[in-house]
């Protein structure tokens, strides 16, 4: 492909990729942030995990991704007495009276699936997640004696952050498994919350998604696309090495003069980013670069993306762990803040 | 020989008679009161009395043990010191008291006998001491009553010479304003050894650079730095809004502001040529250096 083809190929593809954020947009309002968190994630091949109250839109929001996105989607609850096997098939008795086995949500589609959004993750059993583990790292599951792949599928999670009985914590190699992990929150303007109280648009949410233009990515092409964005978009020297402070820093943040009010810096950290991680911030970065218009990386797109990328990679001893959302916040901040570039 | 051996064990054994009696005559004496001082003085609340008892003693010596101890005696009087000390045969017990009798009108009050002990004298080992009387006189005038007393005015502090402690107090000042002056300069808080404020030293800093072959990434960085040291944090494109809302004497240089990151951005991220950029900085060095000021 010649560079000016590839120019042009790029530059159609991320109209669309607008167009397809405007679309969300319109069934879920205030929530811009974490569309184009989703929007970033498509286009980088990774996978979202949601955090957020009950009620703020979270499953609305990824059905309009998945609407305009193309492709099937399937929803699973987690529950504690959910079995692997109940993602790959299910058995009941027909209609004859005869035992039959249908596939489960995950084989349901085939190939065709896109988006796979398993609610309250940690209400399931760990047996659960190592599936979907498997399914996030490899597109792919064993099932009657064969493998099935699924190329296009992009794994979206929520987690129950308000419970603790009857709920299995993520470890922390799975929860590196996503690429990123997003606060949905109720949007704060006052007028956007009229309108989601008073607009009978809102209240409707099957006809609501029903008007958003479907298809707007072509979801089976995304796969071809995404290595292009990232061979596109170049990383200067001076950028590299602002990365390289920037994951430093979340290992030792002490020696980079970060410091927080009343905490032990020598003793925050059990362990920083991972190497996987910093790789995934700067995958979605590069998409950030190329949504922005330009081919080269700037330290606002792994700002962009930071907190998303890094948060959760980003382990505590266990002292601190207790107050690990407020701490969190802080010291992704003071990083940035004492990190410099050039 | 043995016309000699006689004799002189009679002589020696004549000797041992004569110091064995002579021991047995002087234990034959008893220890003796010999005085007790006695007080005219009339004492009111607080005073130190000193009470001094001589006893003769042939050849023993005051158990310890019998010696009253210093502390509280009774409600109105303490022991505050005993000292004993001897001379030839006599043993003088010197007994400080401090008494606080409040009495309204004159009276007569006692220091307890005392039974002193010595050892190695004949007779009985005790030496009994009378009480001694004591007189008391109230400390407000008889016939006064408490909320018409008028109260004596402190008095003041013994003047003292000051020439031996000047060198003292003069190093302990010293050494004071050091420790200050180390912790403000600690803290940043002492402005003259802070150094030129960061736009101005960062002017002086990209003046040098006006020779040298490419001078752009060098200058940014000068100017980078000098912003960072202003916001006490790294400042980038995108927070200058912020920056300014925090530093509003650079408001009127956002234009530039904006011209510098945006250079910086293509010199740095995009690695674009360096054309323009040392004037730019040279330029925004020089205003932000009228317009900023020191930080309280």
């Amino acid at each position: 492909m010649s560079a000016d083809l590839k120019q042009s190929r790029l530059a159609d593809w991320r109209q669309r990729a607008l167009a397809f954020e405007r679309e969300v947009g319109k069934a879920v309002i205030g929530l811009e942030r974490p569309i184009r968190h989703i929007l970033i994630a498509v286009f980088a091949r990774g996978h979202v995990m949601l955090e957020g109250d009950v009620g703020v839109g979270k499953t609305t929001l990824l059905r309009a991704v998945a609407r305009c996105l193309g492709g099937a989607y399937e929803r699973v609850e987690g529950t504690i007495d959910l079995m692997p096997n109940d993602l790959v098939y299910h058995t009941y008795i027909n209609e004859l009276g005869k035992p039959q086995v249908e596939p489960g949500p995950v084989l349901k589609h085939g190939e065709e699936l896109s988006v796979f959004f398993f609610n309250e993750v940690n209400r399931a059993r760990p047996q659960v997640h190592s599936l979907l583990l498997r399914i996030m790292a490899e597109h792919a599951v064993s099932a009657f004696n064969r493998e099935h792949f699924f190329p296009y599928l992009q794994v979206f999670a929520d987690r129950n952050r308000v419970e603790k009985e009857e709920t299995f914590e993520i470890p922390s190699a799975a929860r590196d498994r996503f690429m990123m992990e997003l606060h949905v929150e109720t949007p704060a303007d006052p007028s956007l919350r009229r309108a989601l109280m008073f607009d009978p648009k809102f209240h409707d949410v099957d006809r609501l998604l029903d008007t958003l233009t479907p298809g707007i990515l072509p979801y089976r092409e995304i796969p071809q696309i995404a290595p292009v964005i990232q061979q596109s978009v170049t990383a200067s020297e001076t950028l590299q090495q602002y990365a390289l402070d920037l994951w430093e820093a979340t290992r030792r943040p002490a020696d980079y003069g970060v410091k927080l009010e009343g905490i032990d810096m020598d003793r925050l950290i059990l362990a920083g980013a991972s190497a996987r991680g910093v790789s995934m911030m700067m995958r979605a970065a590069r998409v950030a670069a190329w949504l922005d218009g330009r081919d080269y990386l700037v330290p606002e797109d792994i700002h962009d993306v930071f907190r998303e990328t890094i948060g959760h990679r980003v382990f505590f001893n266990p002292v601190y762990e207790l107050r690990r959302t407020a701490l969190i916040d802080e010291l992704l901040h003071a990083i940035r803040q004492k990190v410099a570039a050039p | 020989m043995r016309k000699f051996t006689l004799p002189l064990a009679s002589m020696l054994a004549i000797v041992a008679a004569a110091a064995w009696l002579t021991s047995m005559s002087d234990r034959a004496v008893p220890a003796r009161l010999e005085s007790q001082d006695g007080h005219t003085v009339t004492h009111t609340m607080g005073d130190l009395i000193v009470r001094d008892v001589v006893v003769s003693v042939h050849g023993g010596r005051i158990d310890p043990a019998s010696l009253p101890a210093p502390g509280p005696i009774n409600e109105w009087a303490e022991i505050r010191k005993v000292e004993t000390d001897s001379a030839g045969e006599r043993t003088r017990v010197r007994i400080t008291y401090q008494v606080f009798h409040g009495v309204r009108g004159p009276e007569t009050a006692e220091l307890p006998p005392l039974r002193l002990r010595f050892s190695g004298t004949g007779g009985s080992p005790d030496v009994e001491v009378p009480p001694l009387p004591v007189s008391f006189m109230p400390l407000i005038p008889p016939g006064i009553p408490d909320e018409k007393v008028m109260i004596r005015t402190t008095r003041p502090a013994e003047p003292r010479p000051f020439a031996p402690y000047g060198p003292w107090l003069g190093l302990g000042l010293a050494l004071g304003a050091g420790a200050g002056f180390y912790l403000l300069w600690l803290r940043g808080l002492l402005p003259i050894l802070a150094g030129p404020l960061p736009f101005r030293r960062a002017s002086r800093e990209l003046r040098r650079l006006a020779n040298q072959p490419l001078p752009g990434r060098p200058a940014c960085l000068i100017l980078h730095r000098a912003l960072n040291e202003t916001a006490g944090e790294a400042v980038f494109g995108d927070d200058l809004e912020a920056f300014l809302a925090r530093h509003p004497e650079f408001i009127g240089l956002r234009g530039l502001l904006s011209e510098f990151f945006a250079a910086s951005r293509r010199l740095f991220f995009a690695e674009d040529s360096d054309d323009g950029v040392y004037p730019l900085c040279l330029k925004l060095a020089h205003l932000a250096q009228r317009l900023e000021r020191r930080r309280s």
